[in-house]
């Protein structure tokens, strides 16, 4: 049996809007509402989603860099949902987090040694000159020449400056790491060596990635297992190549069939959405997705489907989808 | 497998610059800045070798007589004494160099002690946001509604005269622009992601503020400091002249102004030098202030 | 069967003069587009795409400057014309839309009154006209209930919707060719295709050219019929759509259509083969080819000379003195 490096329990974590004279909210956007999954050691965990789908909200929440509205999160068997900043700060070391932006991750008035070796400096490891070793070495890895040390952000191009964010990462060997959208705002040319860092990484450090991303290719390359969210909600969970070759919510779907392909000669037949995605202050009841299902159904208008085991780890949450991978869509008349 | 292969490019130079560098390679380009910076340069230069550059006069001192006139009171220029006397004989040139120190170092105190006092409100005030906030910024709304002249005069008239209580009274009024500068620049800085991974590291709240926080609001801080210098020469030209500020004999500009006034048909050129000297220097660190602006513009940055 | 020309670019370079020096962002760039065909434009941030689409429209603010060559547009060259002249020309003729229509769009006016000014300015038509052809428009990109939409502010509108109300101002006058930079990027992926297909579909209807710049080569795979993809200023490879995916012959097409995980590969969570490096800065490019020093098939002729744009097979043109044989793998 695999080992839960990670779990996550009906997590749900609520924005509120706030209006009037008094600043009182008056509605609460529902970024992550109700999600629950493991994640195992060793693997990449994927999440998936649209904007708004609230796949960064989960991994920042469960890094605690936004508190939970209510749910579990368990670290490794420790409860952490409750966790004062004081009490997380030893549990950061393991736990650590890539961010999307290259040009807002890092603070532009520290140069890069500083900024990769603030780890250290925080968690007090070793003195200032096995600091340095450490930085030197984190830097070597991530494939930054370690003499540019004393350079600033903006000397760098947007991937190097990516590989600093990602030194900064495990430069306190952590255990686990979200990597939100680590590679969405990089050139195509780039994307791919910084995927290859990150797996290379992952071998070298035995890491656990939550990987956190809207690019369907690049999640198919990394992950082990993917989670599917829309508006907040997990709509399907699956070991990679069983969600690609046999996707059974519908909103999975039409996710997969929405993929450009880079190949001029294949014209597939595809799923073509209705409609935009709706407005997480008020989501639709039921089904969060059924105001765009082509098979949705009365049912789908009064009861939220649970996400269940359908067989061998793969979870969905439709009415329709039954034990077993059966499936008994009807096309909405 | 030896991981011996960097990635290359990105930068053009070959040597590291830093930002401080940058911002004076750009802030050299904008020449009313720079004559500005030299003006000041000079007259900083001057009040600080005020004794060498008097030809042995001393501010203090009641001149007995001079060979070219009759009287020493109120003598016009001449050898040895190039802006003539003053009305108790004193050295007018020599006055000029120490009230520059007085007025300048009143400019200064005065701008660093604000900027201080607008730091911290601002920083605790942005960071922590809610009540604390909540509290802070109606406090700066209160300070900015009061009309600070007259309420300078009625301080300076309870607590007169020394330079400390100038430079306090003065202090007290010229923190809130920057207060409300540094809390809108955290309020943005805190929505970037450089202070969410300092969080992520486990980094507590006083050490994002002044490791991660405060050096990125230093560029509007000194700008605004650098103009509120200007505004505080002037308040405190202004309590001098008014004969509230630096207390005779103690030379400063405002009170070499309060003083000449009264002889102001008989003795004009006492009133000159003081006047234009304020004139330059509030000139000068408002050009300064504007080119550094531009120099320092984010915008412009990356 | 060879259609008739409808734009030409020869030679065209745009410069932007800099404190720190020049930077070539277009740098010497040749294209044809043919009447009702889809061109793809793509690179990488810096290769200069949308500097170039700009040029066309002759839009590059300071410090950038057209530095020579022609634009031909119906065989008369856009750079020789007033300003006036252009006026007439953009937004009637050629027609164009962004990455972000939220900034393309102005916040203070309706949807339906930022089309209608479009219409009214390059036709001649009176307001209940143009309000009637405003709201065919709206229908016609797909808006639903489009007298309602016609009063909303663009911050009422989701992204999907905004990118819609764009294409309907652009397509209002039946431009006869449509510049679309990015205009997809922003968008979520079932949003995106929901707008590729809209354009692929207006195309068809409204006879109109579209220059598509991207940088995602599978969007380019999906709309283009002929392939430019630009490095560094400069076309490196120039095809029909087909050659292209099937046939790279330049080093960077190659890599870059290597590097991008597959969808259909067997084997995940292996190394992909990249491209070694990074772009070059502007302020110093390297000698000879631009992207030799990423090159794993360089020569000392690639560090001393920019190889020229040639023509290898009958419309497949590249620049490179080492062409990639068929089955020569980067990896080599």
């Amino acid at each position: 049996m695999k080992k839960s490096i990670l779990e996550v329990k009906n997590l749900k974590k609520y924005f509120p809007v706030v209006g009037g004279v008094f600043s009182k909210p008056i509605a609460w956007v529902k970024a992550v509402d109700d999600v629950s999954f493991n994640i195992f050691e060793g693997e990449t965990f994927s999440l998936v989603g649209e904007s708004g789908s609230g796949k960064t909200t989960t991994g920042k929440t469960i890094l605690k860099l936004i508190e939970p509205t209510a749910g579990q999160i368990i670290a490794e068997d420790i409860d952490i949902t409750n966790y004062s900043a004081s009490e997380m700060r030893p549990l950061r070391r393991d736990m650590q987090i890539i961010f999307q932006d290259p040009y807002g991750s890092l603070n532009p008035r520290l140069p890069v040694g500083e900024i990769i070796r603030e780890p250290l400096v925080v968690h007090r490891v070793g003195n200032k000159k096995e600091q340095e070793e450490r930085v030197v070495e984190a830097m070597q890895v991530v494939g930054l020449r370690p003499e540019y040390l004393r350079r600033y952000p903006h000397e760098f191009s947007g991937g190097q400056r990516q590989r600093v964010g990602i030194a900064r990462a495990i430069v306190l060997n952590p255990k686990f790491i979200v990597a939100d959208e680590p590679v969405s705002a990089l050139d195509a040319s780039i994307q791919s060596q910084v995927l290859n860092l990150l797996m290379d990484l992952q071998q070298k450090l035995s890491l656990t990635y939550l990987f956190v991303a809207h690019n369907l290719a690049v999640v198919r390359h990394v992950s082990d297992r993917i989670g599917v969210m829309y508006l907040g909600k997990l709509m399907e969970i699956a070991d990679t190549m069983e969600l690609f070759n046999n996707p059974l919510h519908p909103y999975t779907q039409a996710l997969l069939s929405a993929i450009p392909i880079p190949d001029p000669e294949i014209k597939k037949e595809r799923i073509i959405l209705e409609g935009d995605i709706p407005s997480p202050i008020n989501p639709p009841s039921g089904c969060v997705f059924r105001t765009r299902c082509i098979y949705a159904q009365d049912i789908c208008a009064e009861k939220m489907p649970q996400l269940v085991d359908i067989g061998s780890g793969h979870f969905t949450a439709c009415h329709f989808v039954k034990k077993g991978g059966k499936t008994e869509f009807t096309k909405k008349s | 497998m030896a991981k011996n292969t960097y990635i290359d490019g990105g930068t053009t130079t070959s040597e590291t610059y830093s930002y401080w560098r940058k911002v004076f390679q750009r802030l050299r380009k904008h020449h009313l800045a720079m004559i500005a910076l030299v003006i000041l340069g000079l007259l900083i230069l001057a009040v600080i070798l005020a004794k060498p550059l008097s030809f042995g006069n001393d501010p203090y001192t009641y001149i007995k007589s001079v060979p070219w006139i009759a009287r020493p009171e109120l003598a016009p220029p001449g050898p040895g004494h190039p802006l003539g006397l003053d009305n108790m004989a004193r050295d007018a040139w020599s006055r000029m160099l120490y009230g520059g120190r007085v007025s300048l170092s009143v400019g200064f105190i005065c701008s660093f002690v604000g900027a201080s006092i607008g730091l911290f409100f601002g920083l605790i005030s942005g960071y922590f946001g809610g009540i604390a906030d909540m509290l802070i910024m109606r406090f700066t709304d209160f300070m900015l509604s009061i009309p600070v002249l007259p309420i300078m005069v009625v301080l300076a008239a309870v607590i007169r005269g020394s330079l400390a209580a100038i430079i306090f009274i003065i202090s007290v009024f010229s923190w809130m622009g920057v207060a409300r500068l540094v809390r809108g620049e955290v309020l943005s800085l805190k929505e970037q992601e450089f202070t969410e991974a300092a969080r992520a590291i486990g980094e507590s709240p006083a050490r994002i503020m002044f490791i991660h926080l405060l050096p990125n609001t230093m560029a509007p801080v000194i700008v605004a400091s650098t103009l509120s210098i200007a505004g505080n020469i002037i308040y405190e030209a202004t309590l001098s002249f008014l004969g509230l500020g630096i207390r005779q004999p103690t030379p400063s500009w405002g009170n070499m102004l309060n003083g000449a006034q009264t002889f102001m048909l008989t003795a004009p050129w006492l009133m000159w030098w003081p006047g234009i000297a304020i004139l330059i220097t509030t000139l000068a660190f408002n050009f300064l202030g504007d080119g550094l602006r531009d120099a320092l513009d984010p915008r412009l940055y990356r | 069967m060879e259609k008739e020309l409808l734009l030409e670019i020869k030679d065209l370079k745009t410069y932007f003069y800099t404190d720190d020096g020049i930077v070539k962002a277009v740098d010497g760039i040749n294209l044809k587009l043919h009447k009702s065909e889809v061109l793809g434009l793509v690179g990488e941030s810096g290769c200069g795409k949308s500097v170039a689409s700009l040029s066309v429209l002759r839009l590059v603010d300071q410090p950038g400057k057209n530095a020579g060559g022609e634009i031909l547009f119906k065989g008369e060259d856009l750079l020789k014309k007033s300003e006036e002249e252009m006026r007439k020309i953009r937004g009637s003729e050629i027609a164009m839309i962004f990455q972000e229509p939220m900034t393309a769009l102005n916040p203070v006016y309706t949807i339906g009154n930022q089309v209608m000014e479009a219409i009214l300015i390059h036709q001649d038509v009176n307001e209940e006209e143009a309000k009637k052809k405003t709201i065919e428009m709206l229908e016609l990109v797909g808006i639903p209930d489009p007298e309602k939409r016609f009063n909303e502010y663009p911050h009422e509108m989701s992204g999907g919707m905004r990118q819609r109300a764009m294409i309907a101002m652009a397509m209002s006058c039946n431009p006869d060719l449509l510049i679309s930079d990015e205009a997809t990027t922003a968008l979520d992926v079932t949003i995106q295709a929901q707008i590729l297909e809209l354009m692929k579909d207006l195309q068809k209807k409204i006879d109109t050219a579209i220059l598509f710049i991207t940088h995602d080569l599978a969007l380019v795979a999906e709309m283009a019929d002929t392939v430019a993809v630009a490095y560094m200023g400069k076309i490196v490879e120039y095809s029909s759509v087909k050659n292209i995916f099937k046939d790279p012959r330049h080093p960077y097409t190659y890599g870059l259509l290597k590097s991008i995980p597959s969808l259909i590969s067997k084997k995940t969570k292996q190394p992909l083969p990249a491209i070694e490096g990074m772009i070059p800065s502007p302020y110093s490019m390297p000698k000879g080819c631009y992207f030799h020093p990423r090159c794993p098939f360089a020569t000392d002729e690639c560090r001393k000379n920019m190889p020229e744009l040639k023509e290898i097979k009958p419309g497949h043109l590249i620049r490179c003195f080492h062409p990639i044989e068929n089955d020569k793998g980067v990896s080599k």
